[in-house]
């Protein structure tokens, strides 16, 4: 009976204490969002020497626990990296829209995996429904840096589609450590042999080139190609290309046709790495 | 006091006496006072059939005066209530709206003058840097793999997805023991039908993100058939039965009602789905079997692959 005559001045209340809620979030994400502090501000304030007072702390922590916390937090991220071998290098974030149970933002977040670097744009909505946290991941949008790559440009238009991020990042660091794998593998034949092997496209190529140092013409082309499916396996695949010249050709041609048959299952036996030295060494020796 | 007279004496009546003195509530009304005026009292309560004018029974009025009173102090007293409250109301509406009015202008002016910073306060920078990192820390859960140290480790959650959203999240504790930069697994919260332990004694100790890489591919595979198998009863209530599943979802039987498009009677029929490799994507094994036995399954498989890629691609 009292309470009915007071309902309005209550939700009056109500409404004024949410917008007050609201609106602290709101100028809380502004101030995040928009400004940026250097390195230097940022070693600034953690030397410095300020001490406050109890009565100044008010209840919040001291700069000393703050300290403490951003340590700690600084030396998770790398651990962190190095698990996943995702390092970000910036990341930017806006907040379009935030109630008590649901937060949509538009974040921007560039990276590299291994030595392949990656663009990323999203929007990420939140919702809270009691206990549970549901969070989606919509209007995507990715730029590789090895995106002439044909078959990495579709498996990218696809994951775009259906906003998989989770997907593209596994998928991602799989194929990131085959390239790296390849890429260390080539160098290191080149480093050892450097006149037997040739890298006509990089250490980033697809292929390298043994050539023979007694028989000029006489030439294995080893293509590594690591292709990235539609669902985001990686399959890497090697074969062997003899370049013979004719001589060699007419002189022994059975043995010819054979290296890339033998190539194929000495990789199955013996791994990569040993297949090619063994080809090379079977070059060096070769009349 | 000229009101509390009024109050008591209102029902006995209303008519006014110039001798009627106005004297205070009944109790400070002194006994000699209210015999006085005793004889006087049948006069007016003829009105009254409670108050027999034979029988003056004074200790039941004055009883009678003071529940009144009583009553009507608490009347008072709700009253008073009443206001303070209402003042209370009033005045913390004011506050909160001026709160909110400071607000919005602060708002507006940081909306306006973006990015220009003043002298930076420590503490403000401070807690900037540790929002900074918190945010990329969290944005380590749409990689997969997202944790955070540990004191002999390493906390790790996988995340899964299936489509865009985030679903389950499993957790795992690693610890380094020694130098030796080799990880053991402590605790976890993976299901017992994911082979966490070959993995783990395979893969950990020599190549912990290839073993990490294979452990999501089985959850996010396991999720994933689970969600399926989720949202195809959702959307076909009525046309699909599941008959059976086991926990890792590789191995499941439905029942299909689909109408048959020239007699408008029902098609049944049953399949089994079987997924051999417990992370792909496909099952490797389907079987299906029409009502009246396995005679018609030539003619149904086409109809069942159809309908496997309309529910796959809805």
């Amino acid at each position: 009976m009292d309470k009915s005559i007071f309902q309005p001045y209550e939700d009056e209340i109500r409404a004024l204490e949410e917008e007050i809620w609201l609106l602290t979030e709101k100028y809380k994400d502004i101030r995040q969002e928009s400004i940026s502090f250097s390195d230097e501000d940022i070693l600034q304030s953690t030397r410095s020497f300020q001490r406050e007072t109890q009565e100044e702390t008010n209840g919040q922590e001291s700069l000393s626990e703050l300290k403490a916390q951003l340590e700690s937090l600084e030396a998770d991220l790398p651990s962190l990296m190095k698990f996943t071998g995702f390092h970000f290098t910036s990341h930017s974030k806006k907040t379009l829209e935030r109630t008590r149970n649901r937060t949509v933002e538009k974040h921007r977040l560039s990276g590299k995996c291994h030595s392949l670097s990656f663009q990323l744009e999203f929007q990420l909505l939140e919702v809270q429904d009691n206990e549970k946290v549901s969070t989606v991941v919509s209007d995507l949008s990715i730029i590789m840096e090895s995106g002439e790559d044909s078959n990495v440009s579709k498996f990218v238009s696809s994951t775009e589609e259906c906003g998989d991020v989770v997907t593209f990042f596994r998928s991602l660091s799989t194929y990131a450590e085959w390239f790296e794998h390849r890429r260390r593998t080539f160098l290191h034949f080149k480093a050892k042999y450097p006149d037997i092997v040739t890298l006509p496209e990089g250490l980033g190529g697809d292929f390298i080139i043994l050539r023979s140092p007694k028989v000029s013409g006489f030439e294995l082309v080893i293509v590594w190609k690591i292709h990235l499916n539609e669902e985001g396996t990686t399959i890497p695949v090697l074969d062997l290309l003899p370049k013979v010249p004719e001589q060699v050709l007419e002189n022994s041609m059975t043995s010819v046709e054979n290296i890339p048959g033998s190539f194929r299952s000495a990789l199955r036996l013996f791994g990569i790495e040993v297949s090619i030295e063994n080809l090379i060494k079977v070059l060096r020796s070769e009349k | 006091m000229k009101r509390k007279g009024k109050r008591i004496f209102h029902w006995v009546s209303s008519q006014k006496f110039p001798d009627f003195p106005k004297f205070l509530p009944s109790l400070t009304l002194s006994m000699q006072e209210f015999f006085k005026f005793l004889p006087e009292f049948p006069n007016f309560l003829p009105k009254i059939p409670r108050f027999p004018p034979k029988t003056l029974n004074v200790l039941a009025h004055l009883e009678l005066l003071e529940a009144q009173h009583r009553g009507w102090a608490e009347a008072q007293e709700r009253q008073e209530q009443l206001q303070e409250r209402e003042k209370f109301l009033k005045s913390r509406i004011q506050e909160l709206r001026q709160r909110r009015d400071a607000l919005r202008e602060k708002v507006r002016q940081e909306l306006g003058n973006l990015g220009i910073a003043s002298e930076p306060d420590p503490r403000e920078v401070l807690e900037w840097k540790i929002q900074k990192c918190r945010e990329l820390l969290r944005l380590f859960r749409l990689t997969g793999i997202s944790g955070k140290l540990s004191p002999h480790g390493i906390s790790l959650s996988l995340h899964t997805s299936f489509e865009g959203s985030l679903l389950d999240s499993f957790h795992l504790e690693l610890q380094e023991r020694g130098d030796s930069g080799r990880f053991w697994l402590c605790r976890h919260s993976v299901p017992p039908f994911i082979p966490l332990e070959r993995l783990a004694r395979e893969l950990l100790p020599r190549n912990p993100r290839q073993f990490l890489g294979i452990l999501c591919r089985h959850l996010n595979t396991f999720v994933g058939r689970r969600e399926q198998l989720r949202k195809l009863q959702e959307e076909f209530p009525d046309s699909v039965q599941v008959l059976s599943q086991n926990s890792l979802c590789n191995f499941l039987s439905f029942r299909y009602r689909i109408p048959a498009e020239s007699s408008g009677e029902f098609q049944e029929f049953r399949a089994q789905l079987r997924y051999r490799d417990p992370t792909g994507t496909r099952p490797d094994d389907v079987t299906a079997v029409t009502g009246d036995g396995e005679r018609g399954i030539v003619g149904i498989l086409g109809v069942f692959w159809e309908f496997w890629d309309f529910f796959e691609n809805s």
